[in-house]
């Protein structure tokens, strides 16, 4: 044996020697046998007798600093007799968080994208021009959305001037097709359809520049405006976000002028303002067509009967109401007899319907609104 | 076109001696067009008809129901409930309230009353127009026996949802269908007739052979069907009065079935099979001659007339696959007119002639659909794991047919031909193959 190996064997038992008796110096003599907890079978009840308490706990002020002393740990929650040691008070970091245990969670846990929210076509028993996603069902369903208003508690100087409680209302839901079983919703376009769904995420819009503001025109504005000592009065708000721009500011003109005007003088519409003087202006017009539109309910009228096209005329009276004896028919074709009697009464029945509380229409221009004649072409109604 | 009326000369009078400004502001009434709409269903209140003297009972509410019932069925109309009613009717010859009715947004107001005289039941009713405050049409009065209070009931509610949609009704029909009961080994297929609405059953065999493809008369008075009584096929024609029924068109060695009625219910088309080929054949009733309308060797099937008698539709894999095709009624070149992926059958020309209503099985899903009679316009209207043997109702707007779920029993149901409103259809028991009668005379 050489040497090399000698020396080679006295260094491996060395290090053989040294690892036993480093493990039989340094390891204490604790008792090996793992550690046990002892349990106890709690029902769902009493768990939620244990965790309930600390729900109802108020948030943390949110201008609590980071405490530099130690904050009294919260008395532990009244536990069962048998029940094993309280869990360790929450860390420092675990303060705002649920401290609802590991089992908890899992009602936390984001819920699964809802179904309804793909966008796709979905089937709707009304079908309509523009999609209507479905509204809550605890919100009353009307031809137009609306917040709900209710009074100020303060009471009004008057009870005229007391405004009526308003219900919300919501559109019922609608697609812009008819929507089968048949029909293979992976097909469908979806953005475009979209009938449950925003089509794209909201996203907050940058502010647009405001643009400079324009001379008041004879048009927009023919009377001198008055003093206006609610604008004096008016505390600064705060600069707030403006959600598109110059729409705010067009409603918060629109209002000024009608606060402003005396009560016998209605003020000029500033639809007009973008319009030759003394025209009824397109919005108008198509503010008349849209609401008629929204009543024009060719659900029930056979294949026959939507391939009518009837022109009824009637006349208005100044608050822009349909005079029901007046509305008759004008001219009808296509179809038979009964299939354009059903049109015309379908026609009929959306002028009475839209109209019953005025189209809205401007007083001024009476003369140019006071004999109407609507032409219903439900051609591209018969392929929805 | 017609032209019905137009504004009154006397305006163009008037403004004659208006001021040069007004004339000029004013050149006309304001016209607009309006292109587009709604589809949803229309409101209407029906408070129970009145019942007129100690006989009436409740055959007002009855009726009222009855219709009720129909109309909303539609998917074209919705009931307003009578909870929500304003008003009510406490006489039928006074002034209806509509303010009243419009404050519920009711659309449609039908108003009736009912009398009973010994056996005799008088119906009368009126349908009104909310918006307008106008009646719409005259009212309508209906005397028959008290038993038949249900049909008097299906032939106001055709009145008026002729009245509302400028198209007839489809009520007052009959659906013969094969009720089906016991195991699938061992199953019990009779021939049986109901309402449309899935009343008053009445089975047409005893069920101790198979029976299917129940077919109407145009008459409604006569039934064709196919049974397995002597162990092959054969087509019966029973007279729904009598009961009473013959082999027609029996051939010894053939099979025969899949008949349907002519439009003038003289004759029959059915397919005979033999020797591996099914053709087309049309019988003469009155006379019993025969007719071969086809010949290719292929099967083909499924024959159906076009309302006028003039064209069939039929079902052949003479090219393959089975596909629908159009000839002419008395045989002769057939153009193909399904050109879709999948399978086509049982095709059935619709009453008003303008459309073709299929099966069609694709990629493992079963489709009743619709295409013009050239084949053009194709439409799918439902999709399950079986639809089959589409029927249509005597005004060509609803569509019935068997529907099967994986491993369940068969149902009938019914689908409006834009796709709308799928509804099951009440039966007994399992039913299928169902075929609609026109409307009752």
């Amino acid at each position: 044996m050489d040497r090399g190996i000698k020396i080679s064997l006295g260094m491996h038992a060395g290090l053989i020697l040294a690892v036993i008796l480093a493990d039989s110096l340094t390891v204490p003599r604790p008792d090996r046998r793992p550690e046990v907890t002892e349990v106890a079978l709690i029902s769902t009840a009493d768990f939620a007798a244990l965790v309930e308490p600390r729900r109802e706990q108020p948030a943390p002020s949110p201008e609590a600093p980071a405490a530099p002393e130690p904050e009294t740990p919260p008395p532990p929650p009244p536990a069962a007799e048998d029940a094993p040691e309280p869990p360790p008070p929450p860390t420092q970091a675990d303060e705002g968080t649920s401290d609802r245990p590991q089992a908890a969670v899992v009602d936390e846990a984001p819920p699964p994208p809802d179904a309804s929210l793909r966008p796709v076509q979905r089937q709707a028993e009304r079908v309509a021009p523009e999609a209507v996603p479905e509204p809550d069902p605890e919100v009353q369903t009307d031809r137009r959305d609306q917040a709900a208003l209710v009074p100020d508690d303060a009471p009004a100087d008057t009870p005229e001037e007391a405004a009526p409680e308003q219900e919300a209302t919501a559109r019922e839901a609608a697609a812009t097709e008819t929507v089968t079983e048949a029909t293979d919703i992976s097909e469908t376009e979806a953005p475009r359809r979209t009938a449950t769904a925003p089509e794209v995420s909201m996203r907050p819009v940058r502010r647009p520049e405001r643009p400079p503001t324009p001379p008041v025109t004879e048009t927009a504005r023919a009377e001198p405006q008055p003093e206006r000592p609610a604008t004096q009065t008016r505390p600064e708000p705060e600069p707030a976000p403006e959600p598109d721009g110059p729409s705010a500011s067009a409603i918060e003109d629109a209002l000024l002028a009608a606060l402003d005007s005396p009560d016998d003088a209605p003020a000029p519409s500033p639809r007009n303002a973008n319009t030759r003087s003394g025209d009824l202006s397109q919005s108008d017009i198509d503010m008349l067509r849209l609401a008629v539109e929204d009543c024009w309910n060719v659900g029930r009228l056979s294949s026959e009967a939507m391939q009518v096209v009837v022109t009824i005329g009637f006349e208005l009276t100044r608050d822009a109401r349909p005079v029901a004896e007046s509305i008759q028919l004008v001219e009808a074709s296509g179809g038979s007899q009964p299939a354009q009697r059903a049109a015309f009464d379908v026609g009929r029945a959306a002028i009475n319907e839209c109209g019953r509380n005025g189209f809205g229409l401007p007083s001024e221009y009476y003369d140019q609104w006071k004999e109407v004649e609507i032409t219903f072409n439900p051609a591209r109604m018969s392929v929805r | 076109m017609t032209r019905i009326a137009r504004r009154p000369f006397l305006g163009l009078m008037a403004g004659a001696f208006a001021a040069p400004s007004q004339l000029l502001a004013q050149s006309g009434p304001l016209r607009i067009e309006v292109t587009e709409g709604v589809i949803e269903p229309v409101p209407y209140a029906i408070p129970d008809f009145l019942a007129e003297g100690s006989g009436a009972g409740d055959y007002g509410a009855r009726i009222t129901r009855v219709i009720a019932a129909n109309l909303s069925g539609t998917g074209l109309m919705r009931e307003i409930p009578a909870s929500a009613h304003v008003a009510r009717i406490s006489s039928f010859e006074s002034p209806v309230q509509f303010a009243d009715w419009r404050a519920i947004n009711a659309q449609a107001l039908i108003t009736g009353a009912v009398q009973v005289s010994g056996q005799n039941l008088n119906v009368r009713f009126r349908l009104f127009d909310v918006s307008s405050g106008q009646q719409m049409g005259d009212g309508l009065q209906l005397d028959g026996r008290t038993d038949l209070w249900r049909r008097m009931a299906h032939r106001v509610s055709d009145q008026v949802y002729s009245r509302l949609t400028g198209e007839s009704g489809y009520f007052d029909s009959r659906v013969v269908f094969i009720a089906e009961s016991g195991s699938r080994e061992n199953r019990r297929k009779q021939v049986a007739v109901m309402d449309q609405d899935g009343e008053n059953v009445e089975f047409l065999t005893d069920g101790s052979a198979l029976s299917f493809a129940p077919r109407f008369s145009p008459s409604g008075e006569r039934v064709l069907f196919t049974s397995y009584e002597t162990g092959f096929p054969r087509i019966y024609l029973m007279d729904l009065a009598s009961r009473r029924r013959q082999v027609i068109g029996d051939q010894p060695g053939t099979m025969t079935f899949a008949p349907r009625f002519a439009p003038d219910g003289n004759s029959v088309i059915y397919s005979l099979s033999v020797g591996g080929t099914t053709d087309l054949y049309m019988l003469e009733l009155d006379s019993g001659r025969r007719y071969q309308l086809t010949q290719t060797g292929a099967i083909d099937t499924a024959p159906s007339y076009s309302p006028n008698g003039n064209r069939v539709v039929f079902e052949s894999d003479r090219q393959g696959t089975s596909q629908l095709y159009v000839m002419p009624a008395g045989g002769g070149s057939a153009e193909r007119i399904s050109h879709g992926q999948g399978r086509y059958s049982t095709p059935v020309w619709s009453p008003r002639g303008d459309l073709i209503a299929f099966t069609k099985s694709h990629a493992g899903r079963f489709h009743i659909g619709v295409m013009r009679t050239d084949g053009s316009n194709e439409r799918l209207l439902t999709a399950s794991f079986l639809d089959e043997g589409p029927t249509w109702a005597p005004n060509g707007r609803v569509i019935m047919f068997t529907r099967e779920a994986a491993g369940g029993d068969p149902v009938l149901m019914s689908v409006d031909i834009t796709g709308r409103n799928l509804r099951r259809i009440p039966t007994p028991g399992p039913a299928s193959d169902p075929s609609w009668s026109p409307l009752m005379s």
